[in-house]
């Protein structure tokens, strides 16, 4: 394993900050006002911010770009927020990413969900152009309305403009497990079902990675009946019966609660590194007994279900870090963290023991990341859609 | 032997020496490890095992070949952990990208391209893996830097559909395990790909058939010969069967451009409408035949091989198209002959509506003539109505002859006629009125009584701006004409009919009329003509009642010429030409002896030449007064567009093409100018051609109100 090759924090470049006012004017101010941290904002630089959905998101949006002005400010709402020292369930978190060596530009996109990789294609070629062509090392941010029906199109128009060349990573937007109210905001507007773009030009190296801590405990099941992102039969039989049946918790398909209580048995997919692509079980067809993902599972792939415990998966977001370490030379100023919503009640308490094992792997580089309802990394063999997971940009 | 203590194994070690509780600490992480390679190995074994059928269920999907082939390339990147996937496909001229994942659009070539070094590595062994350098690299993907590279032949039996390529940017070699597999998946994707090529041929076709179903009923309900024509032309580019395509019908002994399609207009053809001019080598005709006959031809570029199925279409389209343009032809004919007066050829009643509402609409100065045989009735009592159909046939020509090409002549009622005259005020209109009436009593002589025509003149705008309003005008002055007498013209507010005054010199008039009508027709046209260059070249108003006067009897002389010399066909000899060149001093002399002095000089000089060439004088340059000039050039124009004894009318063009040839010389430059500019601007406006069509006899039919 190659060592880290970070050196720590510059924070005339990059700051973190946060707030746990609740009004939602001044947490907006006050979260950009700790990551400037006396620094003075200029056009060229951009603050990001994340924020639980218990404030006014326009209101903070607005009073957040006035704080950050003239720089832009672009973020999601979050199942709460978290920064290298402290987790903020309730509040916003925001980071400054300093346009001394970066240029960005940002496209911010209402989804059209006949069209959700053409929408994204589009954002992206937007927000590349508007980075212009004054660094040479480029990676693409993609935050996306938490309800988007199939992430792995909106990862499919992004790799048309990226390619094989330019990494990308983020998060869908995320409410309180209720599913019903994520926003997006930046580029002058708050979307429910937006795709935003952050295109990312520098002059330093950056880094992507992904990992998640779980493990297959169930038999492999076969996908014999699939369309989109619903999986219609596991085995020949109705997939939520089959998936029951393997979970083995003795749960009821009609439990109202069900899946909060099958957080902990999400499903894998083994992908050609020999690892799993995980995915949290979204909803369920009353009639067939289907199962809905928030990402496509093909026809004929095999579903085993997963299990981890709080170390497995404090294991996983560390070796993600690690692994963003190892990927990146020079000297780090920031890490962005994007971690599912579904990790928050699996580790409850030990929640903080995933950013501080991150935070360790990072050796001192701030942290700023929140709870997402899906993750993007694009890492070789892999669409750059992932579930239950964490992954790390080291910029 | 030395005695050594016993080596003592210190409680809670192992006999290793490493603690108990690190042991299993360091056994637990080595079975840990043991599990995580054996979960990768399950996982691979898994993915492996099922990934060619998440291939073929791709492939199952009912989607567009292109949608397929994208799909495809993003499922092979995944499931075989590759950053770039393309699919390469054959097509017209080459090879050409189905789908791709990994490389930007912009990156893949835009037009066919070949890959030779690949189709020969391939040709062996379908698959090949391996790094770039022993695999070769399309120069377009050296930007994505890959590693790694396994290119597939995507084979059906012995036929190749194209390539398939994975790339890898990471330093993770392809397993032979995978090029096998591989194999298989190129395989599945090659009969895919031949399925789909198959099954959008057989769409292809349905959608064609369909279209031609379409086009043949848009046929079967389109009786314009030009949408026929534009129709016919159009399919043949749109439906790809050739690059470029023109309707050529034939129509009284002329091949015509009815329609094109493609670029035929950059290949020279000419404009709808006109004459065709040659096709040149690059086109290919196919004769429009129904029947026996043929009616023209459908020419076009990059026809296609003749047995293939686009020749095919090609035949059947001009086929198609031969049916639909004769039923078109035999349409238009009808419609024209319905446009016309069967008896007379002239244009009917419901066209003269048609024609007066636009030019009202336009609003350009005109007038309308209408005129009414007298004791009409009378000649079909006495002598029967077959005399009575020759009266009509007979004055409508002498309508013809004493108007210009523009002007429009039409039977509007059973003995009723009428002129359109655009461009012409009053008093111009007046004249041309009189030499109708003056010419129908020259030519009806041989009747078996004596016939005339009274005439009624009202100009737009002058008299009125509404059509009815103007129709009822020039009504009212046919019949202020009648009330005084018959045999005369009123214009439209003049109670008094303005029946020719036997003054001197149109007594003069009258005597060159009875000797040479056409004379007198060419006279007047000649007068109307000088006066609107007149005009053109801003001469002082004050001075065209002479000009008029001038040009009206410009070859008063005539009188003295023998009517063998006046009527001969063919050229003059030296002497006849010597006594009609004195007619223009002739006609001087009897107009200064009426009193009319400036018009005996103008008509003195109106054959002097700017060049000094001409007669009586020899007066060169400004020498000539301008008001002869204009007569000279006027006259000439005239001369040359009527069909005269010696010879038949040039068309406009050459007529100019003569007098342009001559301005300088014979000609003032500036008169053929504004003459040239004068016609064109006349040619420009619409009018009704008063070419007539074959006629049939028919009954006069019964008076129509004038007013629609």
């Amino acid at each position: 394993m190659r060592e880290s090759t970070l050196t720590g924090r510059r924070a005339d470049s990059c700051g973190v900050g946060l707030s746990r006012d609740p009004d939602s004017e001044e947490a907006g101010r006050e979260a950009v006002r700790t990551a400037l941290a006396g620094h003075s904002p200029t056009a060229d630089d951009l603050v990001i911010v994340f924020t639980s959905v218990d404030h006014d998101i326009e209101a903070l949006y607005r009073a957040a770009a006035a704080e950050a002005a003239p720089a832009g400010v672009l973020g999601c709402t979050s199942m709460g927020g978290f920064t290298h020292a402290e987790q903020v369930p309730s509040g916003c978190v925001a980071a400054l990413l300093a346009g001394d060596e970066s240029s960005f530009g940002v496209c911010h996109v209402e989804r059209d969900d006949v069209a959700v990789a053409d929408c994204a294609r589009r954002a992206v070629e937007v927000a590349r152009d508007r980075a212009g062509d004054r660094y040479p090392n480029s990676l693409l941010v993609l935050l996306t309305d938490g309800l988007t029906p199939d992430q792995r199109e909106i990862a499919r128009g992004a790799y048309e403009v990226t390619t094989a060349i330019i990494p990308f990573v983020g998060g869908a937007a995320a409410d309180n497990l209720t599913w019903d109210d994520t926003h997006t905001f930046g580029d002058g507007r708050v979307l429910a079902d937006g795709i935003l773009a952050l295109w990312i030009n520098s002059a330093r190296q950056m880094s992507v990675s992904v990992d998640h801590g779980w493990r297959p405990t169930g038999k492999p099941m076969l996908v014999t009946r699939a369309e989109g992102t619903v999986v219609h039969e596991l085995d020949g039989t109705p997939a939520l019966d089959a998936y029951l049946a393997e979970q083995g918790g003795g749960l009821d398909r009609n439990d109202g609660d069900l899946f909060r209580k099958v957080m902990g048995s999400p499903v894998g997919l083994p992908n050609a590194r020999g690892r799993y692509d995980v995915r949290q079980l979204h909803a369920f067809l009353p009639e067939g007994g289907g199962i809905n993902f928030n990402v496509g599972v093909s026809e004929h792939s095999i579903l085993q279900v997963m299990s981890s415990d709080d170390e497995g998966l404090v294991v996983g977001a560390k070796r993600a870090a690690q692994e963003a370490v190892r990927n990146f030379s020079g000297e780090a100023r920031l890490a962005l963290v994007f971690s599912c919503g579904s990790r928050v009640p699996l580790l409850g308490d030990h929640v903080r023991d995933e950013v501080e094992a991150v935070s360790s792997a990072l050796d001192g580089v701030p942290v700023c990341g929140f709870y997402t309802y899906g993750e993007f990394a694009r890492t070789p063999g892999s669409t750059g859609v992932h579930n239950a997971s964490v992954a790390v940009l080291v910029l | 032997m030395p005695k050594t203590a016993p080596k003592v194994r210190p409680s809670g070690s192992r006999r290793d020496g490493t603690p108990i509780r690190a042991g299993r600490e360091h056994e637990i992480a080595l079975l840990r490890e043991q599990l995580e390679r054996s979960e990768q190995h399950t996982a691979l074994a898994l993915m492996r095992a099922t990934r060619l059928a998440q291939v073929i269920s791709v492939l199952g999907n009912e989607q567009d070949l292109e949608t397929t082939a994208e799909r495809v390339a993003v499922e092979l990147g995944e499931l075989f952990f590759a950053d770039m996937a393309l699919l390469i496909v054959y097509s017209d001229g080459g090879l050409a990208v189905a789908g791709h994942w990994g490389v930007g659009a912009a990156d893949l070539p835009s037009e066919p391209f070949t890959l030779p070094a690949v189709e020969e590595i391939t040709r062996v062994r379908s698959v090949r893996i391996g790094p770039v350098g022993e695999v070769p690299l399309p120069d377009w993907l050296a930007s994505y830097a890959p590693r790694h590279l396994a290119w597939a032949r995507l084979l059906v039996g012995d036929q190749c559909r194209g390539l398939m390529l994975l790339a890898r940017c990471g330093d993770e070699p392809f397993e032979e395990s995978e090029a096998t597999e591989l194999r298989a998946v190129a395989y599945r994707i090659a009969l895919a790909i031949e399925n789909g090529q198959l099954q959008e041929g057989m769409r292809d076709q349905l959608a064609q058939l369909h279209r031609l179903q379409q086009l043949t009923a848009a046929l079967a309900g389109t009786l314009e010969l030009d949408a026929v024509g534009q129709l016919i032309a159009e399919t043949l580019v749109s439906e790809e069967v050739v690059s470029s395509s023109v309707v050529l019908i034939d129509r009284r002994g002329e091949r015509i451009v009815l329609s094109s399609a493609g670029m035929a207009r950059d290949l020279g053809i000419a404009a709808d409408g006109e004459r065709a001019v040659a096709l040149d080598e690059r086109w290919t005709s196919f004769p429009l035949e129904v029947g026996e006959n043929t009616i023209g031809v459908v020419a076009v570029t990059g026809p296609p091989p003749v047995d293939s199925e686009r020749h095919q279409l090609l035949l059947h389209l001009v086929s198609l198209g031969a049916l639909s343009l004769d039923k078109a032809l035999l349409y238009d004919q009808s419609r024209e002959q319905a446009r016309h007066d069967s008896l007379t050829g002239l244009l009917g009643h419901r066209v003269f509506h048609e024609l007066l509402e636009e030019q009202t609409a336009a609003g350009i100065p005109f007038s309308v003539l209408l005129f009414d045989i007298d004791d009409f009735k009378q000649i079909n009592d006495l002598h029967g109505h077959q005399t009575g159909d020759e009266a009509l046939r007979l004055v409508s020509q002498a309508l013809r002859q004493a108007t210009r090409s523009g002007d429009s002549v039409f039977r509007i009622g059973g003995e009723e006629f009428c002129a359109l005259l655009p461009g012409l005020g009053e008093q111009d209109a007046f004249a041309v009125a009189e030499a109708v009436r003056e010419r129908v009593a020259a030519i009806v002589s041989a009747l078996p009584s004596p016939l005339t025509i009274s005439a009624g003149v009202a100009s737009f705008p002058a008299h009125a701006l509404r059509r009815d309003e103007l129709l009822a005008l020039a009504d009212g002055a046919l019949y202020s004409s009648k009330r005084s007498g018959k045999n005369r013209t009123s214009i439209a507010g003049h109670e008094v009919s303005r029946q020719r005054t036997p003054s001197r010199h149109e007594s003069g008039l009258d005597l060159l009329q009875s000797k040479d009508p056409d004379t007198v027709s060419h006279s007047i046209h000649v007068a109307i003509l000088t006066v609107e260059i007149a005009r053109a070249l801003a001469l002082d108003d004050a001075r065209l009642d002479d000009l008029r006067t001038a040009a009206r009897l410009h070859d008063i002389g005539k009188v003295a010429v023998p009517d063998a010399i006046l009527k001969k066909r063919g050229p003059l000899d030296e002497e006849e030409f010597r006594i009609i060149k004195t007619h223009s001093k002739l006609g001087a002399e009897l107009l200064e002896a009426w009193g009319l002095v400036v018009p005996a000089t103008i008509v003195l000089q109106h054959h002097e030449r700017i060049d000094g060439s001409g007669y009586p004088a020899g007066l060169r340059g400004n020498e000539i007064r301008i008001e002869s000039r204009i007569v000279h050039v006027a006259d000439a124009y005239i001369a040359m567009t009527r069909d005269r004894p010696y010879r038949d009318a040039l068309g406009q063009d050459e007529a100019f093409a003569e007098l342009e040839r001559h301005s300088g010389t014979q000609f003032d430059p500036e008169v053929v100018k504004a003459l040239v500019a004068l016609e064109r601007a006349r040619a420009a406006t619409p009018h009704e051609p008063a070419e007539p069509t074959p006629i049939k006899p028919a009954a006069a039919k019964p008076r129509r109100p004038l007013v629609a």
